[in-house]
């Protein structure tokens, strides 16, 4: 019918919701996670060919995102970043009896946990914890073996329940 | 008796969905008798809902137009399916097909009225002017027993396709599998010529639909909306994100799932 990559550039763009989630994980400032979105998928659709039939594409578009937050956007994020009050609002209490407050304190109280992670903790964290993938899956995309995701993961959950078990009540 | 103690690295294998079946049973064996694991598995589930409320709001927000159009897709305020109830669903349809709706109102077919009836947690959005994918979707459900179930390719698909294995010519595409907070498992869907998406439920020996949205348009609308409106539908990912327990299922865990005949764990 028409170009057979029509249908991965809709599976891309369906899975845009997924890729600004996990890229907020890894930059916190939510307009520098839109901008590695954005990055990555202009990268993804200039080499669609590379995409192996087959395998995960969510996967192959997280392995890009974490490349070109590497590679460029994390040398020009916005340092400082912190939750403007506008944008702290935004979310809140669009849905009715939502305890919007909770929420909104769950996100700060999560962010700032996860701004106590380094890099490649964040990134094992977002994949597995947060995106679900599997270990395969996550080692594949961040190019390490099994043992090096899970004793990240295993540093990040500590640093994570440390600070949140006081902030959150997680560890009762 | 004593025990093998649990490692740290199976407490978290075991949060993470990472063993086989006979290291879970260990697991969950162990965790029976002593309070303790039970318990630090329990922090590990909190931190992992905690992040996922967390972050996963965004999976309900307006993606910007500047992404849609670095994906290609048109911006919103040109493609956004109005969500309607089906009474007004019903009415365009009507408009289009006034014949023979009127033969079907006369003759009390079940399908607007119960559909009509459903409307309160169904909604189906169609996008204006547009009703042949609505009729598409109507093959692949069916009413039964006041629910609206699945049938056809669509419960076949439902049933048998597995989203890690799945080719572009199958008739429905499969999207994400998970444990609902109700312990039933829901998978999304699209119907690709009908260009409908949806999510429906394992309830019993049918699948019932908790969502359906009318969003793309049938094979011979404008083809400029093809690309536009190819994201699964906000009504979708809300129910998705309302009913979600844990994250969606892997490979492994939706082929365990189907095993089962989809019959929760």
């Amino acid at each position: 019918m028409s170009d057979p990559h029509d249908e991965l550039r809709r599976d891309v763009v369906a899975l845009l919701p997924r890729l600004r989630r996990f890229a907020r994980t890894i930059t916190r400032h939510r307009e520098d996670a839109d901008d590695l979105v954005q990055l990555a998928v202009e990268r993804a659709l200039q080499r669609l060919d590379q995409w192996q039939p087959g395998t995960r594409l969510d996967s192959w578009m997280f392995m890009i995102m974490k490349n070109a937050w590497i590679d460029e956007v994390r040398s020009r994020i916005r340092r400082d970043a912190v939750l403007l009050p506008e944008e702290a609002g935004e979310n809140v209490g669009d849905a009715a009896g939502d305890w919007p407050t909770d929420r909104h304190h769950v996100r700060m109280d999560v962010e700032r946990a996860m701004a106590q992670l380094n890099d490649d903790q964040r990134l094992a964290v977002g994949l597995v914890l947060v995106e679900g993938l599997p270990y395969k899956e996550a080692c594949d995309v961040l190019g390490i073996p099994i043992g090096t995701l899970t004793s990240r993961l295993a540093r990040a959950r500590e640093t994570l329940q440390a600070i949140l078990s006081t902030a959150q009540g997680v560890a009762r | 008796m004593s025990r093998q103690p649990i490692s740290q690295e199976s407490l978290f294998a075991y949060v993470d969905n990472e063993l086989d079946p006979a290291s879970t049973a260990k697991i969950e064996a162990a965790m029976a008798d002593d309070p303790e694991l039970a318990s630090l598995i329990e922090e590990q589930r909190a931190l992992r809902a905690l992040l996922g409320s967390a972050y996963s709001p965004v999976l309900q927000e307006a993606i910007p137009s500047r992404l849609l159009q670095a994906a290609g897709a048109r911006a919103p305020e040109n493609k956004r399916p109005t969500v309607v109830k089906l009474a007004a669903a019903r009415a365009q349809r009507d408009a289009a097909k006034a014949e023979r709706a009127a033969d079907r109102a006369a003759t009390g077919s079940w399908t607007w009225k119960h559909w009509g009836g459903m409307a309160a947690c169904l909604a189906v959005g169609v996008l204006a002017g547009q009703s042949t994918g609505l009729m598409h979707a109507f093959d692949d459900v069916a009413e039964q027993g006041g629910q609206i179930v699945a049938r056809g390719q669509l419960a076949q698909a439902l049933s048998t396709q597995l989203a890690s294995a799945q080719t572009a010519e199958s008739p429905v595409k499969i999207g994400l599998s998970f444990l609902s907070r109700t312990g039933e498992y829901c998978r999304s869907f699209t119907v690709k010529l009908a260009g409908t998406d949806g999510l429906a439920c394992r309830h019993g020996d049918v699948w019932a639909l908790r969502v359906v949205e009318q969003n793309k348009p049938g094979p011979s609308a404008d083809a400029n909306l093809s690309m536009a409106a190819s994201t699964v539908p906000a009504a979708v990912l809300k129910v998705v994100d309302d009913q979600i327990q844990g994250g969606a299922l892997d490979a492994n865990a939706e082929r365990a799932a189907m095993g089962r005949g989809w019959r929760a764990p």
